[in-house]
């Protein structure tokens, strides 16, 4: 009798389980990133420099004029470093493409303008060893200014690799944007962008606090399934791209309501304890899931536990399911073409919650959002300052070119308000 | 109070009213500089309605310096307060200098430098430091510093301007002077900072705190020299400060044939 209601009771919990789980059979889809050159920026890279007096074995005339040499450190492998001659007088740079220490025997690249400051140059393609051959990738380069200590230069990488990834009866673009200042191939500092495949020509936001992209985090959820991804170099069809094997994973899922209205896209980041054991939380999981939640910009008060996950809702229904867990998210809106993202004052603005499999878990941030102002008493001055709330209050920053908000300041009466003053806000 | 801008379908263009009770804060900052100088004026040495005119360069300058800020909106507001502070703490400083200036004269030039300097970092810094909204220091810290700079720098360029014109009093050769030596001991004393931060310095980034930190000197002490070169008390207190030759009596033409003096009884 007692084994008979344990066995019950067995079924029943793997019966609630697989009602509350995704897919429980795990299944791969492999897909290869190609290489694809984008218009415009997606990212910046501060790469260090080492300058040198000394002369490179072989170099261009350069007259009389004061230039700047040396090496531009990609990475942590001299094999990456470049060696170059910035002669700014004449808005020119001189790169040792082929690593040999002879600058005559390369490109030389010339700036819009020799005047300009910072000298940008690009884009410039530059290639990089990797163990399965000599990668290519389009960059522009703007060498800092070199009496700012440490000098250095800013790197703007125009590429992404990118695929097709079908996903919850989705098509998405899943695409992967190189950590320039580490080794080209690993996936330990890039970006990750995964968004509806329809958006592809969109251009992205190269700011960093963007919800376009995220840091490259190995487990992610999108598309209503959790997935695995192991990304690395490979040779395909006589060129090298990325392998991506996206092994779905079981997760627990609890339900997520989303009240607020135009909520474009929601960046949530698990680094809690989840609904279910999600398969060891060793002291090196704990380490790699710390690293990657300072990398979204998050200060963990606990060690986190279990392995960290992204998770990102694109154009969310009103209720969606996403893994247990205890979360901290940022959203953005969006409404035509009018869109707004949180605004960063001392640092990433998250908002936190914990999802679990009985009790559904709300957002409630989001629009509308309504135009407001602060104010402060200084003495005998009293400072306003613009801000753009969503839904909890919390601050938003609208995209795009827009006009100085207004405002304007009325003394109440008996007759009703009167206006005293009006005016605009000052950016800054 | 209401905030509106066009939000593109994402909220309502104007925002809800933000209430804020006003209460009048207290006049005395905004009058102490004035009542400063008025105190001074009861001095017996400044018993005169021409003393009075001493007034009018800190309302100049207190106006100009609101209609410069009028014509750079994009100036942020802490800025211009700052900029206001500053140039008001000066100038009432100055004032106090050329108040007291009957008391200060020695026959000692550097003696008098070193009055007018204590003198004026005494009544500057006092205004300064009184009128400084505290629950909002932000860089008054740093602006303090700044003005006992500018009320060190100052006596010490007009004292060494005297110095050079000590043969002859000459308003133009005097107040040319005055420019140079504080675009010198703005340099002198912006060197070592310079030298410390680095050695890549640019000329530029040298120059650029010189010519700002020498120009508002000068500006705020252009129209107390313009004050003393037109009005007969303070310019007298001036030749007597630094100690200049006296003016030229004015030259009595020879009489012409035939017209006999008279003689004094």
């Amino acid at each position: 009798m007692l084994v008979g209601v344990l066995w019950l009771g067995g079924i029943g919990s793997a019966i609630a389980a697989g009602a509350s789980s995704a897919a429980s059979a795990t299944s791969t889809q492999t897909v290869y990133l190609e290489y694809r050159e984008l218009a415009y920026g997606v990212g910046n890279w501060t790469i260090p420099i080492t300058l040198q007096s000394a002369p490179f074995k072989k170099e261009p005339l350069l007259g009389q004029r004061k230039v700047f040499r040396g090496t531009l450190k990609f990475g942590d492998s001299t094999e990456d470093f470049l060696p170059f001659i910035w002669d700014r007088a004449e808005g020119k740079l001189y790169l040792d493409l082929n690593r040999n220490r002879d600058l005559t025997d390369d490109g030389v690249f010339g700036c819009a303008g020799a005047h300009n400051s910072p000298q940008s140059f690009g884009p410039l393609r530059l290639p990089f060893k990797t163990p399965l051959g000599t990668v290519s990738v389009a960059v522009d380069l703007l060498p800092l200014d070199p009496s700012l200590s440490p000098a250095a230069a800013a790197v703007i990488p125009h590429y992404c690799w990118e695929a097709k990834v079908t996903q919850g009866g989705q098509e998405w673009q899943l695409a992967l944007v190189d950590d320039l200042s580490g080794k080209l191939g690993s996936t330990k500092s890039a970006s990750l962008i995964i968004r509806p495949w329809a958006d592809r020509a969109q251009a992205l936001d190269p700011e960093y606090d963007s919800l376009d992209f995220v840091p490259f985090s190995p487990n992610v959820f999108f598309g209503q399934r959790a997935c695995h991804l192991d990304c690395a170099l490979a040779q395909r069809e006589g060129g090298i791209k990325y392998r991506l094997d996206l092994t779905e994973r079981a997760e627990t899922l609890g339900e997520l309501r989303i009240t607020g209205q135009y909520v474009h896209r929601v960046v949530l980041a698990r680094t809690g304890p989840a609904g279910a054991p999600l398969g060891g939380n060793s002291a090196r999981e704990a380490a790699e899931a710390g690293a990657l939640a300072s990398r979204y910009g998050l200060r963990l008060s606990t060690p986190a536990q279990g392995p960290f996950l992204a998770v990102i809702l694109d154009s969310p229904a009103p209720v969606v399911k996403v893994p247990a867990g205890s979360y901290q998210y940022q959203l953005s809106v969006k409404a035509g073409q009018a869109e707004a993202r949180p605004l960063r004052l001392y640092g990433p603005n998250w908002g936190s919650l914990i999802v679990n499999p009985t009790n559904p878990a709300t957002i409630a941030s989001g629009g509308p959002l309504t135009n407001s102002v602060a104010i402060e008493r200084h003495g005998q001055s009293l400072a306003m300052n613009y801000r753009l709330l969503g839904a909890q209050g919390e601050p938003y920053l609208l995209q795009g070119p827009r006009k100085e908000p207004q405002f304007a300041i009325y003394r109440p009466g008996k007759s009703g308000d009167k206006k005293l003053v009006s005016g605009a806000f000052q950016f800054g | 109070m209401v905030a509106s801008a066009d939000l593109g379908g994402l909220g309502a263009k104007d925002g809800p009213p933000v209430t804020y009770n006003w209460a009048m804060a207290s006049l005395l900052p905004a009058a102490l500089p004035w009542l400063a100088i008025l105190c001074l004026l009861v001095f017996k040495p400044n018993r005169f309605p021409r003393a009075w005119w001493v007034l009018v360069p800190p309302a100049c300058l207190a106006c100009g310096i609101g209609f410069l800020l009028d014509l750079a909106p994009s100036v942020p507001s802490e800025l211009a307060e700052v900029l206001h502070d500053f140039v008001g703490a000066l100038a009432t400083g100055l004032a106090a200098v050329w108040l007291l200036s009957a008391y200060l004269s020695s026959r000692f030039r550097i003696l008098n430098v070193l009055g007018c300097a204590l003198v004026l970092e005494v009544f500057s810094l006092a205004v300064f430091v009184l009128t400084q909204d505290y629950e909002f220091l932000g860089g008054a810290a740093q602006i303090g510093a700044l003005l006992a700079l500018s009320a060190a720098l100052i006596p010490a360029s007009i004292g060494l301007a005297g110095w050079l014109c000590r043969r002859r009093y000459r308003p133009l050769a005097l107040s040319a002077w005055v420019l140079v030596m504080l675009l010198g001991l703005c340099f002198l004393t912006l060197l070592p900072f310079a030298i410390l931060v680095g050695a890549n310095v640019s000329t530029i980034e040298i120059a650029t705190p010189v010519l700002f930190l020498a120009g508002a000197c000068f500006g705020v002490l252009l129209p107390f020299l313009l004050l003393s070169f037109a009005n007969g008390l303070y310019r007298q207190r001036l030749i007597a400060l630094l100690r200049l030759a006296p003016e030229l009596p004015p030259v009595i033409p020879p009489a012409p044939i035939g017209v006999k003096l008279r003689e004094a009884p």
